[in-house]
């Protein structure tokens, strides 16, 4: 389990992570996500102390995970595809990290034989693609076989086969009752990968919900053809409804169920050649989500200025 | 990629860090790595080959000159000839050697910050100073175990050379002994000077001319402050290449320091630096 109570960094003036409350619940997969630069790493940096808090505090287990007294067998990591010296190669990073922990070699060979590295062992990691490096730095993360894995960005540079790999990985872990804490910005990948998600914005944590809520938390939206679409928008125009007119004949609702349209469709008699309720993907929410993070901090910078 | 094989596995992990582990994986590191196996034998080689060509040179100066007995006869060659000057003819390579196994002190270091090593590093163990601890014990065997083998080569290989010139050689005289212990201690003072600086920058090229500055330019730039103020005449006496030296090579190093001051600034060059950058390592973010 994964403790973060109002996790704060701070680079100077800058915030990269502003009061992050989450917790990550042992026995699921929880996704982490957010756009490029908004702290995910951070984050993460700072589960595992790498990274000292501004503010704040994260619990592995429910201690600092700088306390720990046996870090490989509690927490498995996966931060950067080439945290490894591109001398070495992946057999004698991973006995270096095995021998740090007092793990058997042989491990190491079932790290190896696990993540498909077991041909190139003896290369140098420096000639590594960013699929194999990515290979080897989860073969480090399982090393110790850990309660808790935390990985950042890990099907980067994967090819299907690996996605494929990390998602039945990360399922079959949870299933065994261990916290797995995934970053990435591939919706499509956490919608079959995760049970739960945190979504992350600017620093501060946007949503915190099972993937199934987070999904359905939004509105609705219906695609609607009609010949007359100036009569339906304005038959449709009132508060909380987002009209959008996607070329002569279509409009994209926002807002009422399809059934409302439909109604007032009816009693305006404009005659509808289509009315459809969109699907909302994971990617939509999280776009929405994201974008409306947005708008928000702009308008506070503008209040603030206007303010002074 | 097979997922079976992790729940396969039955014997429980133990897993707890230890300093002795630590050091173990520093030391599969330290000697998987090439750049590390050519700067031990580059200085090992310089070392004994500069002996060897010291010992020729001075043989054969003084064969020219006469042989033994009349070299007293020119000022400045008084002590030619001797055991104890044969001794530090020997060593005429001890700076090279604290400047290459400082540079492997700097790169055991800063290569864990430009590599993005130190990621997995601090991951495996998160009580920084520990691995610290383990890279400050390896770096002071390691140099000193090289600095002693170094010069014990140097011995068998001057041996025969110092015979044909009628030199004595003499490794159980003080002269030789004190070249030997305290050449290693100079050797493992720049390297463990070389590791802070490695921790205190984090970048390799950095540290090194910084190395290379402290040994080099600074004294120069004390040189020159002595002449404009008498009391920069102290602080130059405490410039780390003079101290290592002088405490190996009196007759061509010498020094008005007692040797416990001598050793007190030895200490001085060693744990200052290695103090700071143990309070950075433990504060500053790993990147």
């Amino acid at each position: 389990m994964i403790q973060v109570q109002e996790l704060t960094k701070s680079y100077g003036a800058k915030t990269v992570v502003d009061h992050a409350s989450f917790t990550v619940q042992p026995g699921m997969v929880t996704g982490f996500l957010g756009p490029n630069g908004a702290g995910k790493s951070t984050t993460m940096r700072m589960i595992v102390g790498l990274a000292k808090p501004t503010a704040g505090q994260v619990l592995v287990n429910g201690r600092k995970f700088t306390s720990s007294t046996h870090p490989l067998v509690e927490v498995g990591t996966l931060l950067e595809a080439k945290s490894v010296h591109k001398s070495l190669t992946p057999r004698a990073h991973l006995r270096a990290m095995a021998a740090t922990a007092g793990l058997p070699t042989t491990r190491v060979d079932e790290v190896l034989e696990l993540t498909g590295l077991g041909a190139v062992q003896r290369k140098k990691v420096g000639g590594f693609s960013l699929g194999m490096g990515q290979r080897l730095g989860i073969a480090t993360a399982l090393l110790g076989d850990p309660q808790v894995l935390i990985l950042d960005e890990p099907v980067n540079g994967l090819d299907p086969e690996g996605v494929a790999w990390v998602r039945n990985l990360a399922r079959q872990q949870a299933a065994a009752g261990k916290t797995v804490f995934i970053s990435s910005h591939l919706m499509s990948e956490m919608a079959q990968t995760a049970d739960h998600l945190v979504v992350i914005g600017r620093g501060k944590i946007l949503a915190d919900a099972p993937i199934g809520e987070f999904i359905d938390n939004g509105l609705a939206q219906t695609l609607v053809r009609t010949a007359d679409a100036e009569t339906l928008m304005n038959a449709l125009a009132a508060e909380g409804v987002q009209l959008k007119r996607l070329d002569a004949v279509t409009l994209e609702v926002t807002g009422p169920e399809s059934e409302v349209i439909g109604r007032r469709a009816l009693e305006a008699g404009v005659v509808l050649s289509e009315l459809r309720p969109l699907q909302r993907t994971l990617e939509d929410a999280y776009m929405e989500l994201t974008r409306d993070a947005v708008e928000y901090q702009s308008q506070i910078t503008t209040q603030s200025i206007g303010g002074k | 990629m097979s997922t079976e094989l992790i729940n396969a596995r039955p014997r429980p992990m133990h897993g707890r860090v230890t300093l002795g582990g630590v050091l173990r994986s520093e030391m599969i590191r330290f000697f998987s790595l090439n750049s590390t196996r050519i700067l031990i034998l580059v200085s090992f080689a310089v070392y004994v080959g500069i002996a060897a060509v010291g010992i020729w040179g001075v043989g054969s100066l003084m064969e020219s000159m006469g042989g033994t007995p009349n070299a007293g006869q020119i000022p400045g060659t008084e002590s030619m000839g001797t055991a104890d000057f044969a001794a530090e003819t020997l060593a005429s390579g001890l700076m090279f050697s604290q400047l290459i196994l400082g540079v492997l002190g700097v790169l055991l270091m800063s290569g864990e910050f430009t590599t993005g090593s130190a990621v997995s590093t601090f991951l495996a163990s998160p009580q920084r100073l520990r691995v610290m601890g383990a890279k400050v014990i390896l770096i002071t065997v390691l140099t000193a175990v090289v600095q002693l083998a170094s010069t014990l080569a140097a011995y068998l290989v001057c041996l025969p050379l110092a015979k044909n010139y009628n030199m004595t050689l003499d490794f159980g005289s003080e002269a030789f002994q004190r070249m030997m212990w305290f050449g290693a201690l100079a050797v493992v003072m720049a390297a463990l000077m070389g590791l802070a600086l490695g921790v205190l920058l984090r970048n390799s090229a950095g540290g090194i001319t910084s190395l290379v500055a402290l040994f080099f330019v600074l004294p120069l730039v004390a040189q020159i402050l002595t002449a404009v103020t008498d009391w920069f005449a102290d602080v130059a006496r405490f410039m780390p290449d003079r101290l290592g030296l002088s405490l190996a090579l009196p007759l061509s190093t010498p020094s008005d320091l007692e040797m416990w001051q001598q050793l007190l600034g030895v200490a001085g060059w060693v744990l200052i630096p290695l103090a700071l950058g143990a309070v950075l390592l433990k504060s500053r973010d790993i990147k």
